[in-house]
């Protein structure tokens, strides 16, 4: 059993210090937005919790199964040992510590620190970035099967492509004109289904410029792997200059769309495919 | 594979012991009865909550879609007073085995069934259709279903019935065990359309 | 008696041959009362707007579907019983049972048939369902669409998803639950054996009707149905609403049928803590069946009125919301894995003891944890809807329900670890696949930590490490422990020993390609990329083709097992000795075969039954009281 202990204590000690450092800054999604970096290091921190739980039972595995093997042909039995209530008790108390120190951390980083982690979290959040108020509206808007965007701060212009100011708040609201996707913009660390008849707001606030990725994370029918995008993050002038570009090229459509509200309904949902 | 005699008997388990298991199983059956009407319960609570497009209660401004309040308080009572008259008839069983037992619980069938027929006959004269919003949908599935279920517990009943009239029946603890069961599932009916009474008709 | 003996020739066991009540008529007659159902589905719908809303008839295939449901049953004989009742006939149980080879095509109430019959049937949908894993990795072999169209592939998903969670359900429950229960608590038979028969019968009509599904291009929802989708999809939906509302009702019906056995036909002396850990196993999921089915019958038919009576349940342009499924699905959804997983702890925990030749190690625990698992799993549904927008307050909840429920997981763990210690284990493949049980939900459990934490859970949500997360539990835990069941009782079963050495095969590629197959699809999750996908990023070429590699040689891995179970079936016949693992369980003290009876005189349970070592401990039961 010590020897088990010096295992793992040793696997431990190497392991986890170059999990945090080493692989840590390469989990995804990266640094691209604030809510990013709370999930890079929200999956750094489970790596490095599992990662214990996992050497000690390879190590105990890996020891036991080798040494209490059976030797010889004669069947012979083990050891009677029914339990043993000292070892149960210290399992049941670390494993519910880990699990609600696991649990805490979560609440506590999803509500407070992360602002909601870039997660969707319906009509009314509760987990709002400190300036939400003059945050950046944008909607996305789902569909089968292509992702458009309307920014109702700009005349409620809808745009086929998602550009986004650096260093500002960010308020998606996420809704479907047809059935339910999920907007996922990978390295900002947003993902918020789009269910029709519903605003699904989340929040980002990009750090870095570059470009992004979106797909769809809800199956939504025959080209669901299609729904791909790329939007990027730019300076605020150059933001200001696209969204002026974009007004402009999209007036003539503009007269035609829908007002912009928080949810659209078209004709009842006909279930002919 | 074996060749054996083409067929061997089955055991025979004594008849208290195939009451208990009759009476456990309606046990698990009212349970998944609840649950089964739970989901409708949640629904109703649910889309009523959201009020989606602010279509919960129908489709028109100014029309609230609405069941006729005396049929829904015809349905309530005819079903209340069957699971009634069936507790009746299963005291009656036990006492003495008068019987009386069987006119009761034949009352309760009829009642029971009445009860179905009300509701089918409401469905021609509704007001409404399936797709006026919300409640439309909740009560046309709930009221629906339970009618279907409340015809099953009926025909069950009526088996039990029918199995003891034969001359070699098995009478005793396992007629008792029958009727409970029903009397059983038929009580948790009986709660479930309590339920829905308060919901579709009165609440709504 | 005139009345038995008409109820035998309404029985049907006199008839032999195709015009009897087998599985030929019931096909025959559901085919029929299809086509009959459709039209009269269609006639019902002429002229009724509301309900010819669209440019199809669902109202005339689920007539039709309802239809074939009763042709099939009433093709097996199922309605005798029935009908004879109303009509106030004998309502005795059948007085024999047929033998031989064409019993297992036709209803019988012999729990040994049915789980055997059982074991065929899932049997069969796995090896369907692992064929359509086969050809969605085909096409995953290039990042664009080349193999199958998109319609296709996505209908390969669907029925690959439904084939492997709906149809096998009963994956452990059907064939082992049902053949083992009784003998394992010392019964006869089950509580109620017609019941259990239909439980069996409803699943291989299932199967046939969610096929069906093919004739209408399958649908486009994955195995999860989720509602707009299914409200937009064309008929084959209305395929997967039957199939599936069968198999919800067969869950329920058997879990009401173990749990009613379990409870009320215990041979005496067979108390609570001699009670095998399996039974313990398939007690706490039949809770979880006669709960949570019902749940999943009411969303699916909701679900099927708002497609074919024009309610809106969840259509939101018509007052419904599309929540209400996903909240109702999942209420259901969640318990169903722990219906997969549950028996598959008990069959792990009843097999390392025989082994390692040592008592299970906290049999209390076990059961303890097991319970847990079946109580947490109604309260952690929405970790399936983080980001969908429902109840965000309620996160933090969900997130601390999901992460408790590793504490009794852990349980099980602890239990393993203990029984291995200081025992002499044998390395027989019955062992290895429960070791390796151990050794997969490890990963699948602790992978399961990330996706209950919700900042985690918004990068790895819907995307493939969700995928590899559920495969590792499902496929390396509940299929695991199946081979490993099957290689363990089945001698017990059919008579007749398994080649070891195909046996061994058979485990050691199943282990690396199992891990080879689903390790790197965690990355590929972290690499952005979404589940349910025909096309993926290029740069994902690479990962995806070594993964589609090692899904191949996993598939080859499964005809190693055919091979062995034809081979060892039919040809090689090694005829398997009464108790050839030296285990104390009941269930190996009577003869193989087992006798149409299971026990000549009711057995009385005298010890415990893992007390392997310990002096003096009495034998688990004497078979023949009378005489003791």
């Amino acid at each position: 059993m010590r020897r088990i202990l010096v295992v793992w204590l040793v696997l431990t000690v190497i392991g986890v210090p170059l999990i945090v450092l080493v692989l840590g800054p390469h989990l995804p999604p990266g640094h691209m937005s604030a809510e990013a970096s709370d999930q890079t290091n929200a999956n750094t921190v489970m790596t490095a919790v599992i990662a214990p739980i996992v050497f000690l039972l390879v190590a105990y595995f890996g020891y036991a199964l080798v040494a209490f093997r059976a030797r010889g042909d004669v069947l012979e039995d083990g050891a009677p040992i029914r339990g043993h209530a000292p070892t149960q008790t210290v399992w049941l108390v670390v494993t519910t510590a880990t699990v609600l120190g696991l649990a805490a951390w979560g609440s506590y980083t999803l509500i407070v620190s992360a602002h909601g982690a870039g997660g969707g979290q319906g009509p009314n959040p509760i987990a709002l970035p400190a300036n939400y108020k003059s945050a950046l509206q944008v909607q996305v808007i789902g569909q089968q099967w292509n992702w458009t965007y309307r920014f109702p701060g700009y005349g409620s212009v809808e745009t086929e492509h998602l550009d986004l100011p650096v260093d500002s708040d960010v308020e998606f609201h996420v809704t479907s004109l047809d059935v339910t996707h999920s907007f996922w913009a990978y390295q900002l660390g947003v993902k918020a289904d789009a269910v029709p008849g519903v605003d699904n707001i989340a929040f980002v606030h990009p750090r870095k410029l570059g470009t992004f990725s979106i797909r769809c994370a809800e199956l939504c029918g025959l080209w669901h792997g299609h729904m791909f995008q790329t939007g990027d993050v730019v300076s605020a002038t150059a933001f200001a200059s696209w969204i002026a570009a974009q007004k402009k090229a999209e007036a003539f459509n503009q007269k035609y769309l829908t007002p912009y509200a928080r949810q659209y309904f078209p004709e009842p949902q006909r279930r002919a495919g | 594979m074996s060749t054996q005699a083409p067929t061997v008997p089955i055991p025979a388990e004594p008849p208290e012991l195939e009451a208990r298991i009759v009476t456990i199983g309606s046990y698990l059956i009212a349970a998944a009865t609840a649950f089964f009407f739970v989901a409708f319960l949640f629904a109703f609570l649910y889309l009523r909550a959201l009020n989606t497009n602010g279509l919960w209660g129908g489709g028109k401004p100014h029309h609230h879609v609405h069941a006729a309040l005396t049929v829904g308080i015809i349905v309530l009572a005819s079903v209340l007073a069957s699971v009634v008259v069936l507790r009746l008839a299963l005291g009656e069983l036990r006492g003495q085995a008068r019987p009386l037992w069987r006119l009761a619980a034949l009352g309760a069938v009829a009642l029971g069934l009445a009860a179905v027929g009300v509701q089918c006959w409401q469905y021609t004269d509704l007001g409404f259709g399936p797709g006026d919003g919300g409640y439309a949908s909740v009560y046309l599935g709930w009221t629906g279903f339970f009618s279907i279920f409340a015809l099953g517990v009926m025909l069950w009943l009526e088996a039990v019935l029918a199995s003891t009239r034969r001359a070699d029946a098995v009478a005793g603890v396992r007629v008792q065990g029958d009727v409970a069961s029903v009397s059983l599932v038929w009580t948790m009916l009986g709660l479930v359309e309590i339920a829905s009474f308060i919901l579709l008709y009165v609440v709504t | 008696m005139d009345s038995a003996a008409e109820l035998r020739l309404l029985a049907g066991r006199r008839l032999r041959g195709p015009l009897g009540f087998n599985l030929f008529t019931a096909i025959a007659l559901g085919i029929g009362g299809f086509f009959l159902g459709a039209y009269l589905g269609g006639q019902i719908a002429v002229g009724k707007h509301y309900l010819l809303a669209t440019d199809q008839n669902d109202v005339g295939v689920f007539m039709g579907f309802l239809f074939a449901t009763i042709g099939w049953f009433g093709g097996l004989g199922f309605f005798n019983y029935p009908v004879s009742r109303v009509l106030g006939r004998a309502a005795a149980l059948p007085h024999e049972e047929a033998r031989g080879v064409g019993r297992y095509f036709r209803l019988s109430t012999d729990h040994k048939v049915i789980g055997i019959q059982y074991f065929f049937g899932v049997g069969a949908f796995f090896f369907i369902g692992g064929l359509n894993a086969m050809l969605i990795r085909t096409e995953l072999l290039t990042p664009n669409e080349r193999a199958w169209p998109a319609g296709q592939y996505i209908s390969l998903v669907g029925l690959h998803g439904t084939m492997m969670i709906m149809m096998t359900s009963a994956f452990i429950l059907g064939p082992f639950g049902n053949y083992l229960v009784p003998l394992m608590i010392g019964a006869r038979r089950m509580a109620f054996p017609r019941i259990e028969a239909l439980t069996f019968w409803l699943t291989p009509l299932a199967g046939l009707v969610l096929m069906s599904a093919i004739a209408w291009n399958g649908f486009p929802t994955g195995w999860t149905g989720y509602a707009p989708l299914a409200d937009q999809a064309r008929s084959g939906m209305d395929a997967y609403i039957w199939a599936f509302l069968l198999i919800g009702i067969s869950l329920c019906l058997n879990g009401l049928n173990l749990m009613t056995t379990i409870l009320t036909q215990r041979a005496p002396g067979m108390t609570w803590p001699r009670l095998p850990i399996f039974v313990w196993g398939v007690f706490s999921t039949s809770i979880l069946m006669v709960l949570a089915a019902p749940v999943l019958i009411a969303a699916l038919l909701m679900g099927m009125i708002d497609r074919s009576a024009n309610t809106s349940f969840y259509i939101a342009s018509g007052g419904g919301s599309p929540y209400l499924y996903e909240n109702l699905f999942w209420f259901f959804g969640h318990p169903e894995v722990y219906i997969l997983a549950l028996p598959g702890f008990g069959i792990v925990l009843e097999i390392l003891p025989v082994f390692a030749r040592k008592p299970l190690w906290g049999y209390r625990l076990a059961v303890a944890g097991m319970f847990g698992v079946t109580l947490l799993s109604f309260f952690v549904w929405q970790h399936h809807l983080f980001v969908s927008g429902i109840n965000g307050g309620l996160r933090p909840f969900y997130m601390l329900t999901t992460e408790l429920i590793s504490i009794p997981t852990g349980f099980i763990f602890l239990n393993a670890m203990g029984t291995i210690w200081r025992g002499k284990i044998r390395y027989t493949v019955p062992m290895l696949f429960s070791l390796a049980f151990f050794f997969n939900f490890l990963i699948g459990g602790l992978s399961g930590v990330f996706l209950s934490d919700v900042p985690s859970d918004v990068t790895t949500h819907g995307s493939y490490f969700v995928m590899a997360h559920f495969h590792y539990t499902i496929m390396g835990g509940l299929v695991f422990a199946f081979f490993a069941a099957t290689y363990y009782w089945l001698p017990k079963m059919t008579g007749v020993m398994f080649n070891e050495r195909l046996a061994k095969i058979h485990f050691w590629t199943a282990f690396v390609f199992f891990n080879l197959t689903f390790f790197p699809l965690f990355a590929a999750g972290f690499l952005d990329m979404p589940r349910r996908v025909s096309t993926y990023a290029p740069s994902l070429q690479t990962l995806n083709d070594f993964v589609s590699a090692s899904a191949f040689c996993l598939g080859a891995s499964m005809l190693v097992f055919v091979v062995n179970l034809i081979y060892s079936l039919v040809f090689a016949r090694v005829p398997a000795p009464q108790n050839p693992w030296h285990s104390r369980a009941l269930e190996w003290q009577v003869p193989t075969p087992v006798p149409v009876h299971n026990f000549d005189e009711v057995p009385e349970i005298t010890g415990y039954p893992y007390d392997y070592g310990v002096p003096g401990a009495p034998p688990v039961a004497r078979l023949r009281p009378a005489e003791g």
